[in-house]
């Protein structure tokens, strides 16, 4: 328990769409930060903040749907009620749909030692009639149950105080009462767990699930601990023991395993019944859902947003990209006319205005406005409860390339950044889909890539005509060739057998706008930007080196451009355009700003490409090499790290130059 | 106690839109039928069928207050009652 001075620590845990990140981020303010958990890499948030004099630290776990975790984020999410060392668990519920909330509120009461119930959506709770009898619901689940609204910070303090009240409560008693012979093997293996240092509801929790036959908890515990093997064995075979002894009286683990969910079930019918109000049920779905997912509409309505998205970004972004441009030109001037004025030779000069706030400056007012824009809205969408109803659409003619519906809504992701969308494969729970979502994620253009082929496609082709069509038929080829390369992906892994598939429509809610404007602009915009930037500044300097120095009597990129030529003209570019691709491994924002100063030459980037050769079918070329080429350093770790493989990092890099080399080439002789 | 209605046993992928029953039995593979049961979907619940999606699969279900989205190959093995 925490003592007066010290924060006291509580997490936030429950299941997926009840508005415990939006709770956290009421509590915390800006002052979150993510932490690293346990060594597994999905990032827990965690944030400090005061109230009425009291320092408090929350964690907010992801959401579960059951406590047997199914997802590497499940997993996370009951890791860390195993091992927490938390002061108080708050279990956060959607008051009007108590009912789905309920076997998992229990599960997570009976492991922690003082909790909280927070019931959240009262509003939309009391304009359905769903409230429920707090009083009793509170006596039932031998918790302090307090109502919230996540999203107005004066709602809160009735949960702070109840959190306080929680703290200073001594443990609490198990809900779950089991056979008299399956309770006492618990209390012989809880007395000999004892030496853990654990609150003794996770030993009891992590005795029944050894009892049911997985002892993954178990060696989690005496991981966590550094539970010496020998000890670890001794205690492993107190529960053989156990395990033998059940057996013989005819309880096998299957048996255990289904008395435990039958006690969950009838425990969680019996507080529903009593405490939440019967409701009427719906036939069908909603109007809402029945436009959206109908024969007729889904697919234009899915165009639509998809269309809205892709205008916004490009469109929208163009005006404060040019005036970002404009602005940060004029800066360069300034800081050049600066440092000239000190007395500053004019070859550090030119390697720090031209080489690396030139490339700077223009990967920030190329890709700032787009992701500006990108990620709030993609949020808001993934807010108001509308992206599974895409995953829920396009399952089936997805399952057909060897994907599944969530793979779209990863390919989405992947529109603002690669490595969001690699990381975002995490929400596919079968092992093959996952795969085919990662290797493929690179094929579908990133917010880097995008102003790319903005700025080919209006140099040679009239922006409001042929220019936007063409940009429309690049997207539809980047997905289609990312489903048949998906196909292709899960043919070759076959042999892994498609599992078990379950889609959540949650209610459609209205989003909380500024919230999410602005959390999604400080943790993806601005993250992502700054990474971008923090590459450009190096990488521009290290083109002027190598431009600009002279190694054995030439300009390494001079050498690098004509070693790259014979291959570039193969695939319909040329040496300065592969070198670029090359170069800009680390960023995609660079590679037109690395072929731009490799021309040379003033003027627009029209100008400049056209001054060089270029043409149509090369505008058309680079633009099937910009969807189809491999994939920036941060997507290839990311991949890395979420395969744990180098051969499907390797695939990963492989796959997409290969077809863009193909696809390249074949335009170049065809045409 | 005598039945007023003859019960009507089938699969979930058998429902109609439109329709209620309640769950006997899932035909799966432990770790499966957990899952299901996390979800709400265990022997005794209530189940109704909501919908189905524009290519006919998966079709959207209401267990309890939640609504899922399941395939018919696996709705194939879940057997209710009406």
């Amino acid at each position: 328990m925490a003592r007066e001075n010290e924060s006291l620590k509580f997490t936030l845990t429950g299941v997926p769409n009840v508005g415990k990140s939006t709770l956290f981020n009421t509590l915390t303010g800006a002052s979150a930060h993510t932490g690293n958990w346990s060594g597994k890499t999905v990032e827990v948030s965690v944030g400090d903040f005061s109230f009425e004099g009291r320092e408090y630290t929350v964690t907010d776990l992801p959401g579960t749907y059951s406590l047997c975790p199914e997802s590497e984020e499940e997993e996370i999410a009951f890791s860390s009620l195993l091992l927490s060392d938390s002061d108080v668990l708050v279990v956060v519920c959607d008051e009007s749909r108590l009912l789905s909330n309920m076997s998992f509120i229990i599960s997570a009461l009976e492991m922690s030692e003082r909790a909280v119930v927070a019931l959240n959506f009262c509003e939309s709770a009391e304009k359905t009639g769903r409230q429920a009898d707090v009083k009793r619901l509170s006596d039932l689940l031998a918790a302090p149950v307090v109502r919230v609204n996540a999203r107005k910070k004066s709602s809160l303090a009735s949960l702070l105080r109840a959190v306080d009240e929680a703290a200073k409560m001594p443990p609490r008693a198990h809900l779950l009462k089991y056979g008299e012979e399956i309770e006492k093997s618990v209390s012989t293996i809880g007395k000999s767990l004892g030496k853990l240092d654990t609150p003794p509801n996770v030993l009891r929790m992590t005795a029944i699930r050894a009892l049911s036959g997985d002892s993954s908890s178990f060696r989690e515990l005496c991981g966590h601990f550094s539970v010496p093997r020998e000890e670890e064995r001794a205690l492993g075979t107190v529960i053989e023991k156990e395990l033998v002894r059940l057996g013989e009286l005819g309880i096998d683990s299957e048996d255990v395993s289904e008395e435990v969910s039958e006690a969950v079930f009838l425990f969680a019918k019996r507080v529903s019944e009593n405490a939440v109000k019967k409701q009427a049920r719906p036939r069908v779905l909603g109007l809402a859902d029945r436009i959206l997912t109908g024969r007729v509409l889904a697919f234009p309505a899915m165009l639509v947003f998809l269309g809205i998205v892709l205008f916004i970004t490009v469109k929208l972004a163009a005006y404060p990209s040019q005036a970002l441009e404009y602005l940060l030109d004029r800066l360069n001037a300034y800081i050049r006319m600066g440092i000239l004025a000190i007395g500053t030779p004019p070859a550090p000069v030119s390697l720090i205005c031209d080489g690396a706030l030139g490339t700077l400056f223009t990967v920030t007012a190329v890709m700032l406005p787009p992701m500006a824009i990108f990620f709030p809205f993609f949020a808001i969408l993934e807010d108001s409860g509308y992206l599974p109803r895409i995953a829920y659409n396009l399952d089936r003619p997805l399952s057909a390339c060897g994907s599944c519906g969530k793979g779209a809504l990863t390919a989405c992701m992947g529109l603002g950044c690669n490595a969001v969308g690699v990381t975002g494969a995490r929400i596919i729970e079968t092992k093959r889909e996952r795969l085919v979502a990662v290797l493929t994620n690179a094929f579908i253009p990133c917010n880097g890539r995008f102003p790319m082929l903005t700025v080919i496609c209006a140099s040679f082709l009239s922006f409001y005509t042929e220019g936007a069509l063409a940009m429309l038929l690049l997207i539809v080829l980047s997905f289609a060739v990312s489903l048949g390369v998906g196909r292709v992906i899960a043919f070759a892994f076959k042999k892994e057998k498609a599992g078990l598939f379950t889609l959540e429509l949650p209610p459609y809610r209205r989003p909380a706008f500024m919230q999410i404007i602005k959390r999604s602009f400080r943790d993806k915009t601005l993250k992502i930007f700054l990474r971008a930037a923090a590459v450009s500044l190096p990488a521009g300097v290290v083109i002027w080196l190598l431009s600009n120095t002279y190694i054995l009597g030439v300009h390494p990129t001079d050498a690098i451009v004509s070693a790259l030529d014979p291959i570039g003209r193969f695939m319909g570019l040329d040496g300065v355009m592969l070198t670029a691709f090359v170069l800009g491994l680390p960023a995609n924002e660079t590679v037109l700003p690395i072929a731009l100063s490799l021309y040379g030459g003033t003027g627009t980037a029209a100008e400049i490409l056209s001054a060089n050769a270029w043409g149509v079918k090369t505008a058309v070329c680079a633009s099937i090499f910009t969807l189809f080429h491999w994939p920036c350093a941060t997507t290839i770790m990311t991949v890395k790290r979420e395969t744990g493989s180098a051969f499907l990092t390797l695939l990963a890099v492989l796959i997409p130059t290969a077809v863009g080399i193909l696809l390249a080439s074949c335009v170049n002789f065809i045409f | 106690m005598e039945k007023s209605e003859k019960s009507r046993h089938l699969c979930l992928r058998a429902l109609p839109v439109g329709e209620s029953a309640f769950i006997e039995s899932v035909d799966m593979p432990p770790r499966q039928r957990t899952r299901l049961s996390a979800l709400g979907m265990s022997a005794g619940a209530e189940i109704s069928c909501l919908g189905k999606a524009p290519f006919g699969d998966p079709s959207a279900y209401l267990v309890g207050d939640r609504v899922l989205a399941i395939r018919g190959a696996d709705a194939e093995k879940i057997y209710c009652v009406i």
